[in-house]
């Protein structure tokens, strides 16, 4: 009855009173006006996440490229909007590909935490038979924001007989013992910390050293200190013959557990109460790669790296504009390709994980669903922050 | 006469030929990590893998999970095995086997 009475900004402000829950087995749904989300507008993005006309029938192929299995938006740590497609359920593991990437830096959290390894650490600490090398400058932290100054190719499909990936991933040697072959192919091209280049290589060194710091406890380590401590109890982390987890391309859960992931960042490492990872080190998700702005080789020029995730800021001196500019610009996203994404809002206490089967040479408009997303958060216009750049169309 | 001169200039067109692919090919194989003879390893690896993967952690269909990687070159076998959890894809000359090795380290190749 009182409904009349309040303004969208009203609704915005009664929401924030709500306090964040942290799901257990099971999670809270909410009903998206009480979670300050505007209904039909969220109906917008569905239809263009999933690819349906204003009738709701499915867009031909040559319209909507895309093939999204999940959508999912959670609003402080309630579930507001959930929808699977192409077989895909709440219980499906779903391939994240490279947001492992952003699963290790949680799983490195957490032997930060307990004084493990420390990001100072020199890799040659940790695999003693490269002291002495160049390798000896260069730390975890700079695996960690891919900025270890290493050649590495991280072409896909689109690139095969020249990509380091397709190799260590699928030529039998190679694959084999990742790591090694990160290392072996990995000459200096720069000093650590001074180039930026994407490079799954890095993340699977530090894979490596992390295995060798935990030693025997490496087997179940991410799933006692990390994954259920959070309830991802769908985390499936693959490894090479060599017995290293593929930390940068081979994790697997429910879209469900893909948002445990984000809503743990979300609030800065703390979850129900309990710290699994430091604070101050969850901060670093959205602090910028030390090799910024400098340009990387890859596609990489046109996207913010952070420490294990993507940052949404733009960089106007370096003429690289926010992923997504409608949505504020200090919100960070796991990525992986065929169009995975973890989406961590804070200004809007908000998750959002996309999951698709995207054909390899589509990449999906997340800056589109950023606008759309914006729209229908009440009381959310964008603000534009100072001699921000807008995108290239 | 003529005949002869012909076939000598066939002869050197074909060794030419020969020598320009042939070192072509041992440049890409030095300088680039995968050559065009790595083709249906690489495919193989990857079909055996990423389908062991989509269908028995995943739980997708058969059907969906060759879909994922339609626009490459075509498996000219793909068998599995829903009791061993086990794939084995043959890419032309090249045979790949992956398996579900556990709940929390999903597949590997064998």
């Amino acid at each position: 009855m009182f409904s009349g009475f309040f303004s969208k900004r009203d609704a915005r402000a009664a929401w924030l009173a709500v306090a964040v829950t942290f799901p257990g087995v099971n999670w809270e749904t909410i009903d998206a006006s009480t979670a300050g989300w505007d209904h039909s507008a969220l109906r917008t993005v569905e239809r263009f996440t999933f690819g349906e006309s204003e009738t709701g029938a499915a867009k031909p192929s040559s319209e909507f490229p895309y093939r999204t299995d999940a959508l999912l938006i959670v609003t402080g740590g309630r579930i507001v909007f959930e929808r699977y497609a192409r077989d895909t359920t709440a219980v499906t593991r779903h391939f994240g590909w490279s947001v492992a990437k952003s699963v290790t830096m949680g799983i490195l959290g957490t032997a930060v935490k307990e004084k493990i390894v420390s990001l100072e650490d020199s890799v040659s600490k940790w695999i003693p038979e490269l002291k002495g090398t160049d390798w000896d400058s260069v730390k975890l932290v700079h695996l960690l924001s891919m900025s270890s100054g290493r050649k590495w190719n991280e072409g896909y499909e689109g690139s095969p007989f020249t990509s380091n990936v397709v190799a260590a991933l699928y030529r039998d040697s190679p694959s084999a013992d990742y790591a090694k072959y990160a290392l072996t192919v990995g000459r200096k091209l720069a000093e650590p910390g001074a180039r930026l280049n994407y490079a799954s290589a890095d993340t699977n060194i530090l894979m490596l050293c992390l295995k060798r710091a935990l030693g025997s406890k490496y087997e179940t380590y991410p799933w006692d200190k990390f994954f259920y401590p959070v309830g991802m109890t769908s985390a499936v982390l693959e490894r090479d013959l060599a017995g290293t987890f593929i930390g940068s391309s081979y994790f697997h859960a429910t879209a469900r557990d893909f948002a445990r992931l984000g809503h743990l960042f979300l609030n800065h490492g703390m979850w129900n109460g309990a710290e699994v990872i430091p604070s101050e080190f969850a901060r670093l998700a959205n602090e910028i790669s030390p090799a910024h702005p400098k340009k990387g080789e890859y596609h990489t020029t046109q996207d913010v790296y952070g420490h294990g995730w993507w940052l949404n800021r733009s960089i106007p001196e370096a003429g690289i504009p926010s992923a997504a500019p409608a949505v504020p610009e200090d919100s960070y996203m796991a990525q992986g390709h065929y169009g995975q994404i973890v989406f961590v809002i804070p200004a809007w206490d908000t998750v959002v994980v996309r999951l698709g089967s995207d054909p390899g040479d589509k990449k999906f408009d997340f800056a589109k669903l950023g606008t759309l997303l914006s729209a229908a958060r009440v009381g959310m216009a964008p603000k534009k922050s100072p001699g921000a750049v807008e995108p290239k169309k | 006469m003529k005949m002869n001169r012909r076939r000598s200039r066939l002869k050197t067109g074909f060794i030419v030929i020969f020598l320009i692919v042939g070192n072509a090919w041992l440049v890409t194989r030095w300088i680039w990590p995968s050559s065009v003879t790595d083709v249906p390893e690489v495919l193989a690896n990857l079909y055996a893998k990423e389908f062991c993967t989509c269908h028995f952690v995943g739980g997708y269909s058969p059907e969906r999970c060759l879909e994922n990687h339609e626009v490459l070159y075509p498996p000219s076998s793909v068998e599995w095995n829903e009791k061993d959890r086990a794939v084995v894809v043959r890419v032309l000359w090249w045979t790949s086997a992956a398996r579900a090795v556990s709940e929390r380290y999903g597949c590997a190749r064998i």
